[in-house]
């Protein structure tokens, strides 16, 4: 056996070897100081790792642990409460749009046919629709508020989102062409 | 898979969103974790973060835990393919020798010599300087076969390969840490060049 085998032979012995094995390792490291230093470097390796004690964590560790699980929950909660608001804020703000454009688009077909009844009750319908709208708004910004007591990063995005929803509006409703159809 | 009934009931509370029963899974198996954490990142905030972020994760896919497993090999599968995904991201993979934190010293080294105290951390940062010399995914199986004693079925299942993987991933661990000891004797040996006579 040479002393590539014998040292595979060497670092592959987990569970010790046979009496033959054993015979042959002896008779190989006798003779070759390389050998012998690589296996006193194996056995070197296997004390070190036998006698290493097992690390014990900090005494308050399981309490780290649960305020860490309640950072995640109270997190996870927070990212659900801010989905849910800017769904509905996009929500709100599409169904708005919608109902105001559908409004004027309306009374301009109307303008244009000259049924200036129907227009007539067609934008109070409208204005209602706009007023629901707007009263959403409100529950919506009166939720924004109860969770900003309890929730600040909610608060702000919700802020934000509302925020740019009025601004939204307001461009909206300035443009020529949108003035130009109210009736 | 038989289960003590205690730790079985715990798993299935816990499953349940019962906090409680979680934190009886923490403290019995926290020793474990925290111990393959360090092992694996060789250093104590690292290893805290680790077994902090693994218990966490092991809470939030305890649906998807089968019983038929040992809940044991579940939780240090977690944990090692945490540490290993956390070393990989490193950009040296070098373990720092750190200082051996108050709380995880033996309480029988209290009353040792200074002397003792002294040889068992030169040991310690030799072992952590060998564990260094190990890619994440040899480190891992060096770790749960001498401390864990695991037979290499298990540890397999663990590390999620084979278990002629795991025979040959310690194999190629042993070589390569027994092949820095012989370099490391010879820089010695290079160092003091009459010590090994004297000492021969």
């Amino acid at each position: 056996m040479d002393c590539e085998e014998m040292r595979r032979m060497l670092a592959e012995e987990m569970e010790g070897w046979t009496e033959r094995q054993q015979q042959e390792v002896d008779l190989h490291v006798r003779l070759c100081p390389d050998c012998r230093a690589y296996m006193d470097a194996l056995r070197r390796i296997d004390g070190l790792l036998a006698e290493a004690p097992l690390i014990c964590p900090p005494a308050d560790f399981a309490e780290r642990v649960a305020v860490r699980l309640d950072g995640r929950e109270s997190r996870s909660r927070t990212w659900l409460g801010v989905a849910t608001l800017s769904a509905v804020a996009i929500g709100g703000v599409a169904a708005l749009l919608y109902i105001m454009g559908n409004g004027a688009a309306n009374a301009w077909q109307n303008v244009n046919t000259s049924l200036l009844c129907n227009m007539g009750v067609r934008f109070l319908w409208h204005t209602v629709s706009l007023l629901d709208s707007a009263l959403r708004m409100a529950y919506m910004l009166l939720r924004s508020l109860s969770l900003a007591i309890r929730q600040p990063q909610a608060a702000a995005v919700a802020a934000v989102v509302f925020m740019m929803t009025l601004l939204w509006t307001k461009a909206v409703m300035r443009l020529p062409a949108y003035q130009s159809r109210l009736p | 898979m038989e289960h003590e009934p205690q730790e079985l009931a715990w798993i299935t509370r816990a499953k349940a969103g019962d906090r409680e029963a979680f934190d009886c899974i923490v403290r019995k198996y926290q020793t474990a974790v925290y111990n393959l954490a360090y092992r694996m990142t060789g250093n104590q905030m690292e290893a805290e973060d680790a077994a902090q972020e693994s218990f966490v994760r092991a809470y939030t896919r305890l649906n998807t835990y089968d019983t038929e497993r040992k809940f044991s090999s579940w939780l240090l599968s977690i944990v090692s393919h945490y540490c290993i995904d956390q070393l990989r991201r490193r950009k040296y993979t070098w373990l720092p020798l750190d200082e051996l934190p108050p709380g995880d010293h033996p309480a029988a080294e209290v009353s040792q010599q200074p002397e003792a105290v002294a040889l068992r951390r030169e040991k310690e940062a030799e072992l952590q300087q060998l564990l260094g010399e190990l890619s994440p995914d040899y480190r891992a199986v060096v770790v749960l076969y001498y401390w864990y004693d695991l037979p290499c079925r298990e540890i397999a299942e663990v590390t999620n390969t084979t278990e002629n993987a795991v025979k040959s991933r310690l194999f190629r661990a042993r070589q390569t840490m027994a092949e820095a000891v012989l370099a490391k004797n010879k820089e010695a040996s290079r160092a003091n060049p009459g010590l090994l006579e004297a000492i021969g």
